[in-house]
This record gives C-alpha cells, structure tokens and sequence, in this order.
C-alpha cells in the first residue's frame, strides 16, 4: 500500500513537471518565428527519438544561450537549469520531459521577436 | 456399519415419519428460497425447473393456478401438504424425467413443434398456399402465351412443393401416433394417474407400471448413478424405484434398507449397511467429495457430511436429496458448456434462467446464443430494476463429466463494477456489438462480442486495436466508431482505477461505483471532441499523405513505443496550420499521452479512429 502510494506520489511530481516545462517554454518562446521554431522543432524531435539526451540539451542550449540577454532571460535562465536535469534522469522520463518542451514550443505564440539573434547564434 | 446403526438410532421409524407433519405444525417456514450458498441454491432451482418439466402444464391448468406463475403454483402446493411434494411428486416427477416415457413425450413435442412451430410445416404450406393463389390470378391476365407458360410451369413446380408438404405433414402426424402407439396413454389417463401420488405411501402398482411401460431408468452424464439404480431389479421396476427414492428422501433408512434386502438380498449394502444414501458423496453428484479421489482428483469443500449433518447446518425443511438430484436440472446446455446463472434470489434467478431456455428453443441455432443470455439477463434485471442481482451473479459452467471427473469447471463472476457499467442504457448498447478482431476464415469467424469480453473482465483495448488494424488493412469492412470510442473510454476508466477488474473481493469491493459511468461519459466526449480536432487537420490533406501517417501512428502504437508515436504525432501537428485544433490536440497529448503511464494506449489508438473515421467520410 506504501509502494502504491509513493508511486503515485512521483508520478504526481513528474506530472507537475511536465506541465511546468510544457508552461515555461512556452513563455519562452512566445513571439519567436514560427519558421525557425519549426526548424527547432524537428532537430528536437529528432534528438529524443534518438534518445540523445546530449544533443536535446545542446540545441536547446543554444537557442537559450542566444536570448539570455533578451526580455525573456528569466524564462530561459530556468528553462535552461530545468534542461540541465534532464541528464541525470531516466529515458522514459527524458522522454516525458523532452516531449513537454517541446509540445510547449509548439503551442507559443507566433511572432518576429529576437529572431536576428537566435539566428545569429544558428 | 456403526455410524449406520447410530444414525437410525438416532433417528427413529416414528419420529422420521412425523418429522415433517410435526414441523409444519409448528409453522415453521416452508417457503422456498435461496440459502447464499450456490451449490444448495442451484439443487433449490434444479428442483423448481423439474417440477416444471413434469407438472407445469398440469398445474397450470388447474382452476385456483390460473394466472399464476409456476414458483407461487409449486410454493402453494407445499404451503398445502409439503409431505406429498417432496415425497409423492418429487421421486415421481424425478423418475419421469429420467425414464423412458419422457423422451417419448420429448419427441411428440419436437414433431409437434416441427409441424405447429414457427417456420414450421404449417406455416410453410400457408405460404405456399398464398403463393399458388396470386399465381393462379396472374396467368389469367398475361395474354402473351410466352408468359402464361412460363407462370404455369412455376405454378406447376409450387404444386409438388405443396403436395410434398402434404406428405411431409401427414408422415409427421403418423409418427406421433407411432410414438403413442408405444406407451398407449392418454393425456387424460396420464393427469388422473398422476394425482393419485396425492396417497404417496400406497401408491398403486397397477397404475404406476401402466404409467411407465418398457421403464427403464435413463440418466445423462450429468446425473450420477445409484448403485440400486442401476441394479437390474430397479432399473427396470418403477415401483422399486419410485419406493427406494420416496424412502430416500423421507430419511427412513431402516425401511429403506429393509427395501433393498428384499429387493437385491446379496447387495453388499445389506451386510455392510447404507453408504452414500446417508453420506453423500460424489455418486450422486461430482461437485462433492469423490471417495476415490486418489484417482480422481475432483475438487470438494469438504470431507463427506451425513445428511443429517447437512440438514441442522442449512436448517432447511427440505429433503436433503431432494436438492442433490435435482442439481443438474438447474443447469442448460449453452454453446458446448452446461450453464447455469446464479443469483442470490429464487424468483429472478428463475426467471433469468427460464427466459434464456425459451430464447433459446426459440431461435435455436440461429444467433450467438451467448448474445442471447447475457441480453436477455440484463433485460431481465432491468426490468425488476434489481442492480444487486448482476453484481451478485455467477456463472457456473462445466463441459461435462468424463470418466466420474468434471470437465472444465468455470467460476465466472460479474463484479460490481462491471455491473455499474452495464446497466448503464448508453454504455450497454455501444458495448453490444460485435466486433471483428482476427482475419475471417472459412472456419473461424474472427469476431468477439464485446459485451461478454467485459462482462467475462477481459480488456477491449486489444479487441479494437486488431479491430483498427484490419479495418486500415481492409481486411474488414466493420467498423463502429461509437463502439471502439466507449470501449476505450471503458477500458481507460477501469485501467484508472488500477484494478484488474475481474477481482470480485478485491478492497473495494463495498464501493459503489455509480460515478464511474459519469466518468466513462465524460472521456468520451473527451475523446470524441479531440477525435473530431484530429480529423479536421486532415481535411485538405492528400490520401497518400494520411495514409502514410496513418500507418506510422498505428504501427509505433502496436510496438507500443510511446516516444515514436508522440514524436510522429509531434511531427504532423507541427506541419499544420490550424492553430485551435492543434491546441486540442496538443493539450490531449500533454494530459493523456505523456501523463497516463498506464493507459497512454488507448488514448493513443482513440485518436487514431479520428483518421479512420474521416476514411468514412
């Protein structure tokens, strides 16, 4: 009965996690170019089908590093002390955590903001 | 030979003979009804269906029974004098429906029913009547003699049709007289010899082997043999039979053995006293203790219990052997197995099981006769409003008895909440389906009723997942959307509960789970708004191009590989334009593909039918 419990409890905490990646990186990059979120998107999708914890936290990396010194530094900051965990834990939940990032991506806003430096840093 | 000899010590000639007379006296409950415990309760309903068997139409036609249902006709008669039930009619009704005389009976009514039934011989020359009538009114209004010959020749073929009927009819008829040839009673003569069981203690040797010509004692399979029984001097002697088995269940063992030294004086019962006739075992019915269990491994509760050891346990006004031969008649031959359907009260598990067996007669081999009980069961219950009976029901079945062993005996049970579900209008007309689940052969026909896999607590994930796939393949034209969506929903809902479902005492087994159908209803409409989200993406999209994903998303999903199947749907949602329908679907793969580790499947596949569906359209 423990065990059920502590179960659910971690799998309560995770749950919490996703929806906190899902929310912050959509915050982050609400108003970024669609064309280059899309271009984004597939090299992270195609990182955690490979389940290439390295090269997710790379990309991902970059993009936050590009924007650190725009309004959306906060976001980043945590975003990116988030995706720095994502090394230490499981694949099944690497893949949990990598997918929210991702769906959050997807689902912010379009727009034209800051495009000249991520494409800078590309 | 002791405990034999403590048992009639016990229980003397007198005081067994005014037992019954003594406890009637004191008004004590003569009702019959069930005990909770199914092996007595199935016994309590065999003997119901007997009776019914033998004296039904009789009873019935009495005058203070009309209107009555046979349960409240067989409880007046032993309110009345119980002695001359159980003790006249019972060992009576019994040997009838073992004997001869009733498969006679069987046949005349199957001829009966061959010619008066439905599609019978009757209806079929009507028919053929109605046929040659329009026939012969059309010749006369072609003028076209190329026509009228050709009309002619098929009133021709109608007319041997009917005069073979004809025949067919009066060969039938000439049968039965045949079969009455046989035994040479009357109805009239049947019904006047059987109230004469009334006087059980003298009944009439004259009437009862006019009654029983050629008696020889038949049983199936499924009713074990008395050792006396299947001597030769009561085998084929009704009077013996009749006389042991009415002793038998009057518990007068010193008459009894009295009996059977005059009957068989070299038995070995006369030297070393009664054995089953006060302690039952699996001679009379496998379900019990097998003596020989060394060789037979048949499963019992418990080491063989003397009858009156039965009686003060079950406080029961009832023949104790009364219910042990009767078990078998509670059970019916369903698909390959003998089925009964149990339910802790007499009058709806009568019901149930009367109502089955007249399906049954009627379509006979038609429909899937496993559709036909589990619909008529729960319009049955519907119909009382009797939720607590399909929540405490079983299913006992066994494929039969082969060398003194029963063969596959199955337990089945519907759970509570199976039963909450089930009741449900909605739920229950969407699961009542067939599905096609494996290619169709010549000799399989590779579908499953939906309804029975969750009653049986199967899960219907998979069923759907091979139905999906062969409808994608084409390998199957049927597809229900409204089916496969409240199956997942279901089967999501239960695999939410983290039960495997088919757990009948599990911990929460004194939960009501009302809300678990507001629940189901809710992640369908959950499923089908995010359903129809995923079908319009599709709208403008070529049919190479959605076949195509199609086919990935239906392929990771039966390798059950989540991050491909996500990382797939990812990929074409990011390819679409329409922003709120992918918000749908985005929050759908948040909340139920990447959070619901245990059911991420079936929200997978029902998203899945969206594709599917639009192929329809």
């Amino acid at each position: 009965m423990r065990n059920s419990n502590s179960k659910g409890h971690e799998l309560e905490k995770i749950n919490e996690i996703i929806d906190n990646l899902k929310k912050i990186s959509k915050e982050g990059f609400d108003g970024i170019s669609d064309n280059y979120k899309q271009k984004l998107v597939y090299t992270l999708l195609n990182t955690v089908r490979a389940r290439d914890k390295y090269k997710f936290i790379d990309s991902l990396s970059r993009v936050m590093a590009a924007n650190m010194k725009s309004d959306k530094s906060d976001t980043f900051k945590k975003l990116a002390e988030k995706t720095a965990e994502l090394q230490k834990v499981s694949d099944e939940i690497f893949m949990k955590y990598a997918y929210s990032i991702v769906l959050g991506i997807i689902s912010s806003k379009n727009g034209e903001v800051n495009t000249t430096n991520i494409n800078k840093e590309d | 030979m002791e405990i034999e000899v403590g048992m009639q010590g016990d229980v003397s000639k007198s005081e067994i003979g005014s037992n019954l007379k003594e406890d009637t006296k004191n008004e004590k409950d003569l009702s019959l009804r069930f005990t909770g415990n199914w092996f007595v309760d199935a016994g309590i309903l065999g003997f119901v269906n007997l009776m019914e068997e033998v004296y039904g139409d009789i009873w019935k036609s009495e005058e203070e029974s009309k209107d009555k249902d046979f349960l409240t006709i067989l409880q007046n008669k032993i309110n009345e004098n119980p002695e001359v039930i159980y003790y006249g009619y019972f060992p009576f009704g019994y040997l009838f429906y073992h004997s001869k005389l009733r498969v006679f009976y069987e046949e005349i009514r199957i001829i009966r029913k061959e010619i008066f039934g439905r599609d019978g011989i009757n209806q079929k020359i009507a028919k053929i009547n109605a046929e040659i009538y329009k026939l012969n009114a059309n010749i006369s209004k072609y003028t076209d003699e190329k026509e009228r010959i050709k009309i002619e020749k098929k009133l021709e073929r109608v007319k041997k049709k009917y005069r073979l009927l004809e025949e067919k009819r009066k060969n039938k008829f000439i049968e039965i007289e045949n079969i009455r040839k046989k035994f040479n009673i009357t109805k009239g003569e049947f019904v006047s010899c059987i109230y004469q069981i009334t006087n059980f203690q003298e009944i009439n040797e004259k009437k009862i082997k006019f009654l029983f010509p050629d008696f020889k004692l038949k049983f199936p399979a499924s009713a074990r043999n008395f050792y006396l029984f299947n001597s030769k001097e009561t085998r084929t002697d009704p009077l013996r039979a009749y006389k042991y088995l009415s002793l038998l269940c009057q518990e007068k063992y010193e008459e009894l053995l009295e009996l059977i030294k005059k009957i068989s004086p070299k038995s070995k019962k006369v030297k070393e006293g009664l054995t089953y006739e006060l302690y039952p075992d699996s001679t009379i019915n496998p379900f019990l203790y097998s003596p020989n269990s060394g060789n037979f491994s048949n499963l019992s509760y418990t080491l063989p219990l003397s009858i009156k050891e039965i009686k003060n346990t079950l406080k029961m006004d009832i023949p104790i052997y009364l219910l042990l031969l009767s078990f078998f008649n509670s059970f019916q031959f369903i698909g390959r197995n003998n089925v009964v359907f149990y339910t802790n009260n007499l009058e709806i598990c009568y019901s149930i099981n009367k109502i089955i067996r007249i399906k049954k007669e009627q379509r006979g081999g038609k429909s899937s006769l496993f559709q036909i009980t589990w619909s008529s069961i729960i319009d049955e219950l519907i119909e009382h409003k009797a939720k607590f009976a399909l929540e405490n029901m079983y299913i006992i079945e066994y494929e039969g008895i082969e060398q003194l062993k029963l063969k596959t005996v199955e337990y089945l049970g519907i759970s509570k909440l199976q039963a909450s579900i089930i009741l449900d209008d909605i739920i229950r007309d969407n699961l009542n389906r067939n599905i096609q689940y494996r290619e169709k052969t010549k000799d399989f026909k590779g579908d499953l009723w939906l309804l029975e896999e969750f009653i049986k607590g199967k899960p219907l994930y998979p069923i759907i997942l091979n139905n999906v796939w062969l409808k994608i393949n084409n390998k199957t034209k049927y597809f229900s959307k409204g089916a496969s969506i409240y199956s997942l929903a279901v089967d999501a809902q239960i695999r939410k509960l983290g039960k495997n479902s088919n757990k009948l005492f599990s911990q929460d087994f004194f939960k009501d789970y009302k809300w678990i159908v507001n629940d189901i209803k809710r992640e369908v409409q959950n499923i089908s708004y995010t359903n129809a989200a995923f079908t319009d993406l599709f709208k403008n999209v070529e049919e190479s191009e959605r076949k195509k994903n199609l086919y990935e998303l239906i392929s990771a999903l039966r390798s059950k590989n989540r991050s491909v199947f996500v990382n797939i749907l990812l990929k074409i949602l990011q390819s679409k334009k329409e922003k709120n329908r992918r918000n749908i679907i985005e929050n759908y793969i948040n909340e139920n593909l990447l959070k619901q580790d245990n059911c991420w499947e079936i929200y997978a596949l029902s998203l899945i039918i969206g594709l599917i569906n639009y192929e329809k359209q």
